[in-house]
């Protein structure tokens, strides 16, 4: 069998499973070296299956696979852990979910505790600009300014509360983090140098509240001045003491009152959902 | 089909290696060519190890996609048929898993092939010899372990996944196949 060829109706039993084992080994055998028993084998099947086009539907999705983007790699790591393709799709062109912003975000992390590490002895930097950091991220998440596919959004069936939420999600998702691994980095005082947490969240909750009725940019714009005006404005004058360690907002009591803000602006989106499909269409709910 | 990047002709004319290499440059007429050329003995051969159309369908479409994107990493060592073949069965593997539902072997494993590594060669000279009648002879499941180990180059674990038993299993039924042909054959 080695220098003669596959007999055809050799050729036809291996493609009907037809033969016993060690004759479709030979058979396999010889094909990994025989291109002409190989184009013999094309034409025994062609003839099997004559009148199904199977061999053109098939290179046709190839192409379509060959003509296909590739996925990025955010897209692909979202995959990995079970994100549909679509939402994948809608998370990954987040602008806060791209790798300038993230660098970004431990930029200015990275500053405010190595400037709180040469100010003193207790961090306020980190605190003050920690919850400003998600803040930015969502308010260009969505919207026309700056999402990428915000055209194209307009133009597909897609809720528009459910993309904010989404878009929400995965900037709190990366950003938080980053923010976290930095409050254990910088120097000082164990838990309280994660005092920003509450009001971060309280912050993204009302922009999002606000946003229901504004544009997402001037909704942060105006919660971001209200955090660092409060800041100033609740210092307790009297008391000895530091900035931060001095602010009504890091004790427990203001601590839970951010809470309640967190809370309070989630039911007004909740309530509001509806607002967020006119947003996505007029780019300001009207 | 267009652009034929630096050789002239027509790429049906071209060797397999011409056509991979034309494929890495991104030649989608020499992908065409290749697929025609191989894609029917690849399907004939994955239907010896599974039953379903549609897996092997899937499988052999993958693998030509995986061609297309990973042309460049062949090295042109040896034939391209058998890298080839090497990116159908673990595509089969990976449908096969990603799938989660097992189709045995192939229902027709009592007549599917088998060999041994030696034996390859042997196998030429004695088709019908002892060799041929040992090996038919084994039983089904210590056969598609020969097949999948010897005869597919696959590594033990990879075995394991396609015939979807453990990796134990599959050594103590080469070993126990080993001693069946060596009993057959002196």
């Amino acid at each position: 069998m080695t220098s003669a060829h596959i007999d055809e109706h050799l050729l036809i039993g291996y493609c009907e499973l037809s033969v016993t084992a060690a004759t479709a080994a030979a058979i396999e055998t010889h094909l990994m070296t025989c291109a002409e028993c190989r184009g013999d084998l094309g034409a025994v099947a062609a003839t099997a299956a004559k009148g199904s086009d199977e061999l053109e539907v098939m290179w046709g999705e190839i192409l379509q696979c060959v003509d296909r983007p590739r996925l990025s790699i955010s897209e692909r790591l979202l995959g990995a852990i079970g994100v549909r393709e679509s939402t994948a799709r809608l998370l990954a062109t987040t602008p806060a979910l791209r790798l300038a912003w993230l660098v970004a975000v431990a930029l200015v992390a990275a500053f405010a505790v190595a400037a709180d590490g040469l100010g003193g002895d207790r961090p306020w930097l980190l605190l003050v600009v920690a919850p400003l950091l998600p803040l930015v991220g969502v308010a260009t998440a969505f919207g026309p300014a700056l999402d990428p596919t915000y055209e194209i959004g307009v133009a597909a069936p897609l809720s528009g509360f459910t993309l904010t939420l989404l878009r929400t999600i995965g900037v709190l998702a990366t950003t938080m983090p980053v923010l976290i691994v930095a409050s254990i980095a910088a120097p000082g005082t164990g838990w309280a140098s994660l005092g920003w947490l509450l009001p971060a969240l309280a912050l993204v909750s009302v922009t999002l509240a606000l946003s229901s009725w504004m544009s997402p940019e001037r909704a942060a714009c105006a919660v971001g001045i209200t955090w660092l005006v409060a800041l100033v404005v609740l210092i307790h004058r009297n008391a000895a003491g530091d900035f931060i360690s001095t602010s009504m907002i890091f004790a427990p009591s203001g601590q839970l009152v951010t809470a309640v803000v967190a809370v309070a602006g989630a039911t007004v989106v909740a309530a509001r959902k509806h607002r967020f499909d006119l947003m996505i269409v007029t780019g300001a709910p009207t | 089909m267009r652009d034929c990047v630096g050789m002239k002709g027509d790429p049906a004319r071209w060797s397999d290696a011409e056509l991979v290499a034309a494929i890495a440059a991104g030649d989608r007429a020499a992908l065409r060519s290749l697929y025609v050329r191989h894609q029917p003995w690849l399907t004939a051969r994955l239907r010896h190890r599974c039953s379903d159309p549609d897996v092997v369908a899937e499988a052999v479409q993958d693998t030509f996609v995986a061609v297309w994107r990973n042309a460049a990493r062949w090295t042109e060592a040896g034939e391209p048929a058998a890298w080839i073949w090497g990116i159908a069965i673990r595509r089969l593997i990976g449908v096969l898993r990603h799938r989660s539902r097992w189709s045995p072997v192939s229902n027709r494993v009592a007549d599917g092939p088998t060999l041994t590594t030696a034996e390859d060669l042997v196998l030429f000279g004695v088709a019908h010899g002892d060799l041929a009648g040992a090996i038919d002879g084994l039983p089904v499941e210590l056969r598609a372990v020969v097949q999948a180990t010897v005869l597919d180059g696959l590594t033990t674990r990879e075995a394991a996944q396609l015939l979807g038993i453990p990796s134990g299993t599959v050594k103590t039924r080469m070993m126990r196949a080993r001693i069946q042909l060596r009993g057959a054959l002196t």
